[in-house]
């Protein structure tokens, strides 16, 4: 099994610890959703991982090998950055080019097929092209090029929600075709909710959370009823955040204990993804997130 | 392959900067020629020194996010860098070299400023050499302010670091143009010429090329040696230096 596996690492800014001890595996033929606050350092993660950036310590390794300066581990890891670096003054069909070239290989036949669907102009200037088509031509990149791991970054920044929805669509197709290793840093959780089967959370320079989608949707509950019941019920188990009005009482958990009756009058039910990091990386006081 | 394509990548995306560049210096010729009252070589001088201070700010403006946007790593960058560098050095010196004739022809023309025709100025000294000697010190300075360059753009590898670039190049040329303006103005004061003129002329003989191409090269190795040591311990990309 292939594996970009982080160990231990810390990044900082001037003062700014950013990152002060990340651990976490990404492994072959998943979509992850790298998830966290504004600032926590999901876009840092990703350029330790592509190389621009260097850890201050820890170490990160793909199949055993670090990839600091490694060419043929880079090779296997595409970051599309929430920024534009590629040469405004390019044409998109010389960023597609230039891209086979330096990686080797690149999908035209999808290429061609993403430049339809988007109707993206392969003979526009990259200065000529609104934000949002900037961003279709780095993502049809993305997902032409020859790599196991593709790290996308905001990767939807700017498109309106016909073209999201068509990438999203494209996405699970071209991944369906040739299973790879997307890791999706994006606020826009619910958006990508569907699409992801594994969500690693970041918090406060740590990853407080990795888990598989579908557990972790079946685990976040919302209790609702008489405050006594339901605290009396969650009594044994790690509640994320309370909500009290009047006299009921709404608690939020991941540990609800399914295996006790619930008492009468006390209703639960499923927390999407997105009220699930809502809760998770709260951070008013008496916050509980793990 | 990779690095080829960067270099090929290097040198197109720097060939419009050098261009607005030299129009720029074009204008500067003309004003220096015009209104300033240097004769022709002093200008071409100026035009071919300023040729060269652009190179740092040039390759300062290297192209790592564009690398580091395709998966290239440290090594590759610094080759192409290495590789571009020799490229326009090797650029520069068949220009000068395409422009040596018209430089002599132009050594004989009209002074209009009478300061000019007593070879007082250092900058006329490179003139004063021999072709095989202009050329290779013409290189040479190109492949020393190139490697300045160079590493301005090491400095900005994936960590934006322009600024820092930006901020080394105006120091390595405000210093320079201090120099420069400072000779200048000296030049103006009746009182210094028969000083200037003394070391003009001594800095004509051959003890004087020696002593002072000597003292250019203490220099520039000394200059060399505090930016790569400045670079080695600069917070390059967090922690590491040039040696990472």
């Amino acid at each position: 099994m292939t594996e970009l596996k982080v160990t231990n690492v810390a990044k900082h800014f001037g003062r700014k610890n950013v990152l002060s001890g990340i651990n976490v595996t990404f492994t072959d033929g998943q979509i992850y959703g790298l998830l966290g606050r504004n600032g926590v350092g999901k876009s840092t993660l990703l350029r330790l991982l592509n190389n621009r950036l260097l850890a201050d310590r820890g170490q990160i390794t793909l199949d055993g090998a670090s990839v600091v300066d490694n060419e043929a581990a880079q090779n296997r890891i595409f970051l599309m950055s929430a920024e534009m670096l590629y040469p405004a003054e390019q044409k998109v069909s010389w960023v597609f080019k230039i891209t086979k070239q330096l990686y080797g290989d690149f999908d035209d036949a999808l290429a061609a097929h993403l430049v339809s669907v988007f109707h993206v102009d392969t003979t526009s200037r990259l200065s000529r092209l609104s934000t949002g088509y900037k961003t279709l031509v780095k993502l049809i990149v993305a997902l032409c090029v020859p790599c196991d791991f593709v790290l996308l970054d905001e990767p939807v920044l700017g498109l309106d929600a016909p073209n999201r929805q068509l990438f999203y669509q494209e996405l699970m197709a071209t991944f369906t075709d040739r299973p790879r290793t997307f890791i999706i840093a994006t606020h826009l959780i619910e958006e990508i909710s569907q699409l992801v089967n594994r969500v690693v959370v970041i918090e406060r320079g740590v990853v407080t959370l990795d888990q598989d989608a579908d557990e972790l949707r079946q685990r976040g509950k919302m209790v609702t009823g008489p405050a006594a019941t339901v605290r009396d019920w969650l009594a044994d188990v790690k509640v994320l955040r309370t909500n009290a009005l009047g006299g009921v009482l709404a608690a939020y958990t991941l540990d609800a204990p399914l295996e006790k009756p619930l008492p009468a009058g006390v209703t639960m039910e499923a927390m999407n993804l997105q009220q699930l990091f809502i809760e998770l990386t709260r951070k008013e006081d008496g916050a509980h997130a793990r | 392959m990779r690095v080829k394509v960067l270099v090929k990548y290097n040198l197109h995306t720097l060939l419009p900067t050098t261009l607005a560049l030299l129009l720029v210096i074009l204008a500067f010729g003309w004003l220096t020629a015009h209104i300033m009252h240097f004769n022709s070589s002093e200008t071409l001088t100026y035009f071919v020194w300023g040729l060269i201070f652009a190179y740092p700010f040039v390759l300062g403006m290297a192209n790592p996010d564009f690398a580091f946007q395709n998966s290239m790593i440290r090594p590759q960058l610094r080759k192409a860098a290495l590789v571009t560098l020799v490229v326009i050095a090797t650029c520069g010196t068949l220009t000068q070299l395409a422009i040596a004739p018209l430089q002599s022809w132009l050594l004989t023309g009209t002074a209009t400023s009478h300061v000019a025709t007593q070879g007082s100025s250092v900058f006329r000294l490179a003139a004063g050499m021999p072709l095989a000697s202009q050329v290779l010190m013409n290189w040479l300075l190109d492949l020393a302010l190139g490697t300045f360059g160079y590493i301005c753009g090491l400095l900005s590898l994936g960590q934006n670091k322009r600024r820092t670039a930006l901020l080394i190049f105006l120091i390595w040329t405000g210093g320079w143009a201090l120099i420069v303006l400072a000779v200048i103005l000296l030049r103006q004061l009746p009182k210094l010429s028969p000083f200037l003129n003394a070391i003009g002329n001594f800095a004509a003989t051959d003890l004087g090329k020696l002593i002072l191409a000597a003292l250019s090269c203490l220099v520039m190795i000394g200059w060399l040696a505090a930016i790569v040591r400045r670079v080695q311990t600069a917070p390059f990309n967090g922690k590491k230096g040039l040696a990472a």
